[in-house]
Parts: C-alpha cells; sequence; structure tokens
C-alpha cells in the first residue's frame, strides 16, 4: 500500500514535470525559431537595402549612358574615342549596325588595344548579334505583358531564344528570396533563378526619362552581362532612332568602385535593435570570390552564411551574404531561463504537494503506530505495578487465613480495587487502541454461565460487603460463540451500577436462560430503579472519554452506551425491561452461527 | 519440579517465587532474557514462566532460542501485552499457554498445574511406568501424576506440595510426623518457612481434602508432637 502510494506520488510529480519540461524545450526551440527568422528576416531586409542601392546606381549609370549613346557619331571614331577617354565610367563604345556590321571600334581602320581587348571579350555578342535577339525580345516583351517591362534581360549566349522568351514571360514579379538562391557556376553569365528574374524598369527611372526617351515599341535598352576571363562584364545597350544599337561596356574597376562607394559604410545602421547581433556582410561574385565585405572578421566562403541574397540583375551573379558572429543560439536564452524557472518551481510545488499528501496519508498509520507503541508501553508500564498490588494482596490474603475478619475483609478492599482499576485501565487502553472507541470482538466459543460466574465472584466480596444477597441461577451451559471479555465487562457495569445505585435493595438476582437461538443474562436490582423519562437516556453515550474517566456513574470507564454496543455487535441487545421495583436489565446475546457476529 | 521465573521486575518476580515455592516448585530466578537463556542451559528447568517485555532479549526471543535448540520444556508466557496478536505470536513460537497481566494468583497457579500434569504425564509414558502411583488415603484416591485427588465424582485440585505431604504421610501410615521431618521432606533444605506456615499449609489442605476439616480423618494432628495419618483399618 505504502509502495503503491508512493509510486502513485512520484508519477504525479514526475509526469507534469517531464510535460512540463517537453513543453518549456518546445517552447524554447519556437522561441529560438522565432528570433532567428526575425534575424533572418531583418538581414533579408538590410541585404534588400544593398541590393537597392546597387539597382538606383545601375539605373543612373543608364541614365547617364542614355544620353551619352543618344545617336553617336559612328563615322568619327576620334570622337567616340575621345568620348571614351572622357568618360571613366565607361571602358568602351560601340556602335552596331543593323546589318549586323560592328560601326564602331572600326574594325577596318586601326584598333587600340583596348578596342582590340573588348572585341576579344565581346565577340560572341556581336557575332551571334546577340543584341538584336535580344532587341526582339523586347518587342515580344512588350506586346504579350502590354507594360513597360523593359530593362534588361540576362541572356546564356547559347540559349534558344524562344526558351527565353517563354521563361521571361512567364514569370514575372518575383523577386529574390533572401535565402536559398544557388549561385550560377563561373561558366555561365546566368542562373535559371536569374532567367526567372522579373525584367523592370524602376519606376523612378521611367518617370524622370525625357519624353523621347520613353520606351517605344520600337526602342529599346538594357544591359548585358558575361563572363569575361577575370568575371563578369557588364554593358549597356540602346536602340536608337538610326536603327543602330549603340553602347558601352562599363569600367569594372569604376562600377565596382561606384558600387563601393554606393553601400552603406558599416553593416548594420546605427539604429539596429537589440535583436542585431554581430556579423559580417560581404559581396561575393560567381566564382565564390569576395568582392567587399563589412566587418572586421575574414569571411570563410565555405561556412553557410545567415542569410543570402542575389542582387538583382543585371548583377545576379553577384550574392551579398551575411554571417553572423557568436553563438548560434540566438535569442531563446531569456525563454530558456524562464522556462527553466517555471520547470524548478513547478518541480518544488509538485514536490512539496506530494511530500505533503504522502505525510497526510500515512499520517493516520504513524499516529496509529505511534499510538500503539505508547498504548503497549504505557498498558506494560501501568499493568506491572498492578500485577504486584494484585498479587500481594492475594499472598497476604493466603498468609493471613487465621486473621481477623477486619483484616481479611481490608485485603480483599485491596483486592477488588485493584480487579476494578485492571478493568479500568483494560478499557482507557482499549479505546486509546482502536480511535474514537470504536469496539471489536474477538469471539471464541465459551459457556456464558462461566463469564457470569467469574464476575459475580469478583464482585461478590464489595457486594457482600455492602450486605447484599447475591442469587445466581444459571440455565446457560450450552456454548456458543461470544466475546467473553467484552460480556464480563458489560455485566462488571452493570454490577457495579447495583453496587452504587441498588445497595439499599440489598438483593441482586442474576439468572442466565437460553432460549431458542438466543442466551439471556438477566439482572435485577431492588434499588430505586431508572425513572421512566430516563428509561432510554440511560443509553445515551457520554460525550468524552474524560467523562467516562472520572469517578461517578461511568466507574469502570464505560456507559450503558458502549456496553449495549457491544451487545448489538454480536447481534443481541441489552435493554431495560420493565419492573415494578429496582432495575431490570437483560442482556440477549444471539447463539447464532460463527457468520452472523461482527469481528 | 523446578521453574523458572524470568521477570525483569523484581517485585513480580520476587511474588512469583514466593508464590510457586508454596506450591512446592524450586524456583530460580532470571532479570533478563540473556540470564534466562543461560539458566535454561545451566539448570534445566522443567517449566519456565516467561515475561515478554524484557530488557536485552525479550521473551520471544527467549523462547524462540530454546525452542530452536530443540528444547520441549514448557514455556508459560506472563505479560502486559494482553492483545490477541501477541498471545497469538507467543503460541505460535512454541509457548504452551499465556497469562496476562494483572494475574490473579489461582489463575496462575491453575494454569502452572495444568502444564505441570502434562509434564508428569509426559514423564510416565516416557519412563514406560509411573513414577508416582495412585494411592488411596481413607476415602480419597489421590493421583499424583494429575496432581488431583478423587472422592468419588468430586475432584480436588492439589499442588505438588500437597501431593508430596499426602504421600509422605501415605508412606509412613500410623507414623507422627514431626515438623521439621515434614519440613525436611517436603519443603527442602533450601525452603524452610516457619512452623505456623505448615500449619497453615496442612489447614488449608485439609479443607480441601477432608470431608470435614473440623473433624481431619486423614491427616490428623498430634499435638505437641506433629502430625499423622492413619489408614482405615480392614
Amino acid at each position: 500500500m505504502r509502495r503503491q502510494l508512493i509510486v502513485v506520488l512520484v508519477l504525479i510529480v514526475v509526469l507534469p514535470m517531464g510535460l512540463l519540461g517537453w513543453l518549456g524545450f518546445r517552447m524554447a526551440g519556437n522561441e529560438r525559431e522565432l528570433v532567428r527568422r526575425r534575424v533572418s528576416e531583418l538581414q533579408a531586409a538590410r541585404l534588400r537595402d544593398i541590393d537597392e542601392r546597387i539597382q538606383r546606381l545601375l539605373d543612373q549609370r543608364a541614365r547617364t549612358l542614355l544620353e551619352l549613346t543618344e545617336e553617336l557619331p559612328v563615322f568619327d571614331p576620334g570622337h567616340l574615342r575621345r568620348l571614351v577617354r572622357r568618360t571613366p565610367e565607361v571602358e568602351q563604345l560601340f556602335v552596331h549596325g543593323e546589318d549586323g556590321r560592328l560601326l564602331f571600334p572600326p574594325l577596318a581602320s586601326g584598333l587600340s588595344e583596348s578596342e582590340r581587348q573588348f572585341l576579344m571579350r565581346a565577340r560572341t555578342i556581336f557575332t551571334e548579334r546577340l543584341l538584336w535577339h535580344m532587341e526582339e525580345r523586347e518587342q515580344s516583351f512588350l506586346t504579350q505583358s502590354g507594360e513597360v517591362v523593359q530593362g534588361f534581360l540576362q541572356h546564356a549566349p547559347n540559349e534558344p531564344v524562344q526558351e527565353d522568351t517563354q521563361q521571361l514571360v512567364g514569370r514575372q514579379g518575383q523577386q529574390a528570396e533572401p535565402q536559398g538562391q544557388t549561385v550560377a557556376g563561373p561558366e555561365q553569365a546566368t542562373s535559371p533563378q536569374m532567367r526567372e528574374q522579373r525584367a523592370r524598369v524602376p519606376q523612378s527611372l521611367s518617370q524622370s526619362l525625357p519624353e523621347s526617351l520613353h520606351l517605344q515599341p520600337t526602342s529599346g535598352y538594357g544591359w548585358y552581362a558575361w563572363y569575361w576571363e577575370s568575371g563578369l562584364h557588364l554593358l549597356f545597350w540602346r536602340h536608337d532612332r538610326r536603327g543602330f544599337i549603340s553602347g558601352a561596356e562599363l569600367s569594372r574597376m569604376r562600377l565596382l568602385a561606384d558600387i563601393i562607394n554606393e553601400l552603406p559604410v558599416a553593416a548594420l545602421s546605427p539604429a539596429s535593435g537589440p535583436q542585431d547581433t554581430a556579423g559580417t556582410i560581404a559581396l561575393f561574385d560567381s566564382r565564390n570570390r569576395v568582392i567587399y565585405q563589412w566587418g572586421d572578421d575574414p569571411v570563410d566562403a565555405a561556412a553557410a552564411p545567415a542569410v543570402q541574397l542575389a542582387l538583382s540583375a543585371p548583377l545576379g551573379a553577384w550574392q551579398l551574404r551575411y554571417y553572423q558572429d557568436g553563438p548560434a543560439e540566438i535569442g531563446g536564452s531569456a525563454a530558456m531561463l524562464t522556462g527553466i524557472a517555471a520547470f524548478l518551481a513547478m518541480a518544488g510545488v509538485l514536490i512539496g504537494l506530494s511530500v505533503y499528501l504522502y505525510r497526510e496519508s500515512t499520517r493516520e498509520w504513524r499516529e496509529a503506530h505511534q499510538r500503539v507503541r505508547f498504548v503497549n508501553q504505557v498498558s506494560h508500564e501501568l499493568r506491572t505495578p498492578l500485577t504486584n498490588i494484585r498479587l500481594y494482596a492475594e499472598l497476604l490474603e493466603q498468609r493471613l487465613i487465621d486473621a481477623d475478619e477486619r483484616s481479611r475483609s481490608h485485603l480483599q478492599v485491596i483486592v477488588s480495587e485493584s480487579h476494578r482499576l485492571s478493568r479500568l485501565i483494560g478499557n482507557v487502553l482499549a479505546f486509546a487502541r482502536h480511535r474514537r472507541g470504536q469496539l471489536r470482538l474477538h469471539c471464541t466459543s465459551g459457556v456464558v454461565d462461566d463469564t457470569v460466574s467469574a464476575v459475580v465472584e469478583q464482585f461478590r466480596p464489595s457486594l457482600e460487603g455492602k450486605e447484599m444477597v447475591i442469587t445466581l441461577t444459571l440455565a446457560a451451559p450450552q456454548p456458543f460463540r461470544y466475546d467473553a471479555d467484552a460480556v464480563e465487562q458489560v455485566l462488571a457495569n452493570l454490577l457495579n451500577n447495583v453496587e452504587k445505585y441498588a445497595a439499599a435493595g440489598g438483593r441482586v438476582s442474576i439468572t442466565t436462560t437460553q432460549e431458542g437461538d438466543s442466551c439471556v443474562v438477566r439482572m435485577a436490582d431492588r434499588g430505586p430503579g431508572v425513572p421512566p423519562d430516563k428509561r432510554q437516556a440511560v443509553f445515551e453515550p457520554f460525550v468524552r472519554l474524560d467523562d467516562r474517566l472520572t469517578e461517578g456513574v461511568a466507574g469502570t470507564g464505560m456507559g450503558l452506551s458502549i456496553a449495549r454496543e457491544i451487545a448489538h455487535l454480536h447481534g443481541g441487545d441489552l435493554r431495560l425491561a420493565p419492573s415494578q421495583q429496582g432495575a431490570v436489565f437483560e442482556l440477549v446475546l444471539p447463539m447464532a452461527d460463527e457468520d452472523k457476529v461482527e469481528q | 519440579m523446578k521453574i523458572l521465573v524470568a521477570e525483569d521486575d523484581e517485585l513480580t518476580r520476587k511474588g512469583l517465587r514466593e508464590l510457586l515455592e508454596t506450591e512446592g516448585y524450586t524456583v530460580v530466578e532470571a532479570a533478563d532474557g540473556t540470564q534466562a537463556l543461560a539458566l535454561v542451559a545451566g539448570e534445566s528447568p522443567d517449566l519456565i514462566c516467561l515475561d515478554i517485555m524484557m530488557p536485552g532479549l525479550d521473551g520471544y526471543e527467549v523462547c524462540r532460542q530454546v525452542r530452536a535448540r530443540g528444547n520441549v520444556v514448557p514455556i508459560l508466557f506472563i505479560s502486559a501485552k494482553g492483545e490477541e496478536i501477541d498471545k497469538v505470536v507467543g503460541l505460535e513460537l512454541g509457548a504452551d499457554d499465556f497469562i496476562t497481566k494483572p494475574f490473579g494468583v489461582r489463575e496462575v497457579v491453575a494454569r502452572i498445574r495444568a502444564v505441570t500434569r502434562r509434564c508428569l504425564a509426559a514423564r510416565s509414558s516416557a519412563n514406560g511406568a509411573s513414577t508416582a502411583k495412585p494411592f488411596a488415603m481413607d476415602d480419597l484416591q489421590v493421583v499424583p501424576d494429575e496432581l488431583r485427588a478423587y472422592r468419588g465424582e468430586q475432584t480436588v485440585d492439589l499442588s505438588l506440595r500437597d501431593i508430596k505431604l499426602l504421600q509422605l504421610f501415605h508412606d509412613n501410615p500410623g507414623r507422627v510426623l514431626d515438623r521439621n521431618l515434614i519440613l525436611n521432606e517436603c519443603w527442602g533444605v533450601d525452603y524452610l518457612p516457619s512452623s505456623r506456615a505448615l500449619d497453615q499449609h496442612i489447614s488449608q489442605l485439609r479443607k480441601r481434602i477432608e470431608q470435614d476439616a473440623r473433624s481431619p480423618r486423614i491427616i490428623t494432628t498430634v499435638h505437641g508432637a506433629g502430625y499423622r495419618y492413619d489408614p482405615p483399618r480392614g
């Protein structure tokens, strides 16, 4: 039972704590994930901000180049060369005729070294007439979408035009996701993601352009990016009124410097929030080389960035990456601490509750154990001197056979009082052992006549000392099961009452009979009897044990209420029979089978 | 017969000693369980009166160890622990009877006599013959092994000393036995009560065995000399 109780209490503590711990762990994990996402979003927003700055730069550069390349004097190469030299943003100008001939740089006349190198880099563009193909795509782009969608196109050198058109038409409005974008290989100018990018004209650009430059179905412009040896090269092209395609290759160094100039000084803005953590932002090219980085710590290109964003076209091969410094676990520490605190508090409460419940539930057992131990100890301590009183009184009685009557009478008083004290102690200890005076019977087979005789003999000296005549008529020789000690106490209680209240009557008659299934012990005296209005009250229980212990009516420590309870426990009764003189008590005990008697 | 009284309360122990010696037993005393075990081995008592709550080894443990050694000496528990479970435990451990304190002298005497009868009967059957044959004194039939005497259907319980006395008188019919002799034979050199106690004992015995104690026929008084048993003539 105790083991079961302990198991239950342990489960009461362990199960909720396990659940709470699991929930806390989940909560902390969710908190960390939430914070991580917020931080990622924050960083992604910053990267997008950087990307927009670069886009604004490119838009500005496009405006500049649109003006610069408006009707370039193709037949004046010197002018064009001087223009190149005067324009540091430009690496090289070009004019491509509608018949596919390259008008500038002039192939027929001598080429400068830079022009030669330009032609080497851009050979495929011109030989394949890629710009012309793009221009055609521009036309279909406008027609099908019905809106201004020109700006730039990214094009893989060897890809079919149709496919690109379909892809570009089919995908609109998508912007680069902060994460998950893979960079194209170094041999490709574009990646599938880049092809998916929506060609757009920033609203600011279309509004700022002069009317003459506003896009018309037959004119277009854009960027063209391609790879050559060292990296990405960017080319601006436009279609002029003469039907030529002219443009400029941007200076890479100047472009990079301008881009870097446009970028924020620090990776984090001054208004960074409390969730910002230290980190490094780096700009990578398509070959996974760091073009530029913010922050002090060198970036490990192989490491996984917290956030990455491919730049908008035409620099879609480049990526911005944010690398977080410090521990990977961010933001969940507060939740973890809160969870741990709640866990410990709950554990404390549950453990305290379990201990309290255990102590309460075992308190009854402990109290009973203490009570039994106390009773045993008290029993031994009280009964030992009582034993000696009785033993020596009886030994003295034997020695004083020839003593005078008075001496013998005194001795008898000592002996009978020791008997009474013994019964009193027995009742007190029995009451202490069984809380609230709950009585239990210990029935054995016996003869009631023997029990009655024994009690009468105990009281004979004191009764005869009060000049009472005892008439004993025993007619219950048949043995049956009853609690002899309990019945003896009932009879002792009755005789004690006779001695106290009915001694003046001078006579008490005790008879035993066995009629049918019942055995009746009848005790009749000639005392004042019980008043009619008290005939039921005499059986009422006394209020407290203290009252029962006091000298007076409850001399033996038991009231008639308990005497009646003993009778009821036997399945019988103790009643006050009607009588004309004195009190007549009848104890009825069923001579029943074992099963019917409460034990 | 020798009885070991193991009781830690000195007054109870001394009181029991007096009671049992009056009955005619030789008594050895033990104040605790350890001493009791030593006396069981050293004195070989015929009966043990054993208190339960003793310092050191309690009565239960003494009983257990005595029985564990194969000793079947009768054991009578005398204890203030009178709950049913206490009695059951004691009897289960091998005790022969259980008396609850406070006890009456008569109750102790009756139970010890009962155990003594069983002891004597066991000895008789072990020896193959009765160690003390029944004998008749006047119309009284004395059965030593039962510690009883019979007169027709009337039964008289006798103590060991009573048996010794009657046996002494029966073995010396017609002979006046002076007090010293009676004391030596029936009380032994270790325990010599006063002659008054002897007179009181005989007086009490007469009340039980004589048809008329005021005119005794079995044990008659020879004034100034002692006592005598005169067998019936014929």
